[in-house]
């Protein structure tokens, strides 16, 4: 039931997962996602941790350390390929809109 | 003795009836109340404590933490790790009442602690059902059933009927003024369940109820309690007014 919820990621969910391609402490990852998106997308602190636990529970990441109440996750196999699916999804959306919108 | 009193007077205590889907009259409710100096410091059921300072404008955040229960009166360990979270974006944390944690920031540039409406709205909708499951359905139909049993009783009029009727009539007074209230608490978050499920399945910002409605909805429930309230005392008296001309009569 969780997998078939994560077919399609929202924007929130496909940064948090880029940005768990490296090794990432959960409480640094809203700055990491900042970054990436160079500012553009921003994920509140409990969106965050909502999501992390239902990426935990999909099996789309996994965790590292716990340092006391600072938890480390990393992305699985299985993240790296939704996050493969989902860009190749983009990627194809980008290029029929552009076919269709550049005639214009 | 003189900072017992010190510190009594920097308290000022409200009665404000906050249901869990009017989190953002709550926080809106609270930000008044920070620029008028008095700022939020706890909560215990519907009275909510408030410290005397300088007015100061801060943002206020009320979130409904599912990992928590209902019971929770401060934050447990998986509700402190997800606190730490909220404290990183630059939420304070202020206290927990079950399963709603409250932040407050002064910060302008925080992020809000859920950016996702459609998550944040099943969240408020669950936690909601699950609060008022009992308040709403179970109580509601104990007493329709005891009022149904009671109407449809045996017509025989004894002594000890008559001295309990005023305790009954009362009783039955008291039940359906509480039907009333639950009827009221159910109809208010259906309207505001249809009114958001498909904003936020679309992802657009769900519309809470306001400050002013809730004050008012508040106001009506507080009427409704005092009426249920007189009704039972007056029936009760008249029971034992009667009973009292009852022996009054055999003597």
């Amino acid at each position: 039931m969780a997998r078939e919820q994560l077919q399609t990621l929202s924007e929130p969910m496909y940064y948090i997962l880029l940005a768990l391609t490296d090794e990432c402490c959960g409480v640094d990852i809203m700055q990491k996602v900042g970054e990436i998106s160079r500012g553009r997308i921003a994920v509140g602190p409990g969106t965050c941790y909502a999501l992390l636990d239902k990426f935990l529970a999909s099996g789309l990441i996994v965790q590292t350390k716990a340092e006391g109440r600072r938890r480390s996750y990393i992305i699985t196999e299985a993240g790296i390929e939704m996050l493969n699916r989902e860009y190749e999804r983009l990627e194809a959306m980008l290029s029929e809109g552009g076919a269709i919108l550049n005639k214009k | 003795m003189e900072d017992r009193d010190n510190k009594k007077s920097k308290l000022y205590k409200e009665w404000f009836w906050g249901s869990q889907y009017d989190l953002k009259a709550l926080c809106v409710h609270f930000e008044q109340m920070a620029a008028k100096g008095l700022m939020f410091k706890g909560v215990k059921g519907l009275t909510y404590c408030y410290e005397r300072c300088e007015p100061k404008k801060v943002r206020f955040c009320v979130d409904c933490f599912d990992k928590a229960t209902g019971f929770d009166t401060n934050a447990e360990p998986e509700t402190l790790e997800y606190i730490e979270y909220c404290e990183k974006a630059g939420w304070h944390y202020i206290c927990t009442n079950g399963r709603l944690q409250y932040f407050y920031t002064e910060e302008s540039s925080a992020v809000p602690i859920r950016t996702d409406s459609g998550a944040s709205f099943k969240s408020v909708v669950r936690n909601t059902l699950r609060t008022n499951a009992v308040a709403w359905f179970v109580l509601p139909a104990i007493y329709l059933f005891t009022i149904s049993m009671w109407l449809f009783r045996d017509n025989y009029y004894s002594f000890v009927q008559m001295a309990t009727d005023g305790i009954w009539h009362s009783i039955f007074f008291a039940y359906i003024f509480y039907i009333i209230i639950a009827l009221t608490g159910v109809a208010r978050f259906l309207i505001f369940y249809f009114r958001n499920k498909k904003i936020a399945r679309e992802g657009g910002e769900v519309r809470y109820y306001s400050v002013k409605s809730t004050k008012l909805y508040g106001g009506f429930i507080k009427a409704m309690w005092v009426i249920a309230f007189l009704g039972l005392t007056s029936g009760i008296m008249y029971s034992a007014v009667s009973v009292r001309a009852v022996f009054i009569g055999v003597g």
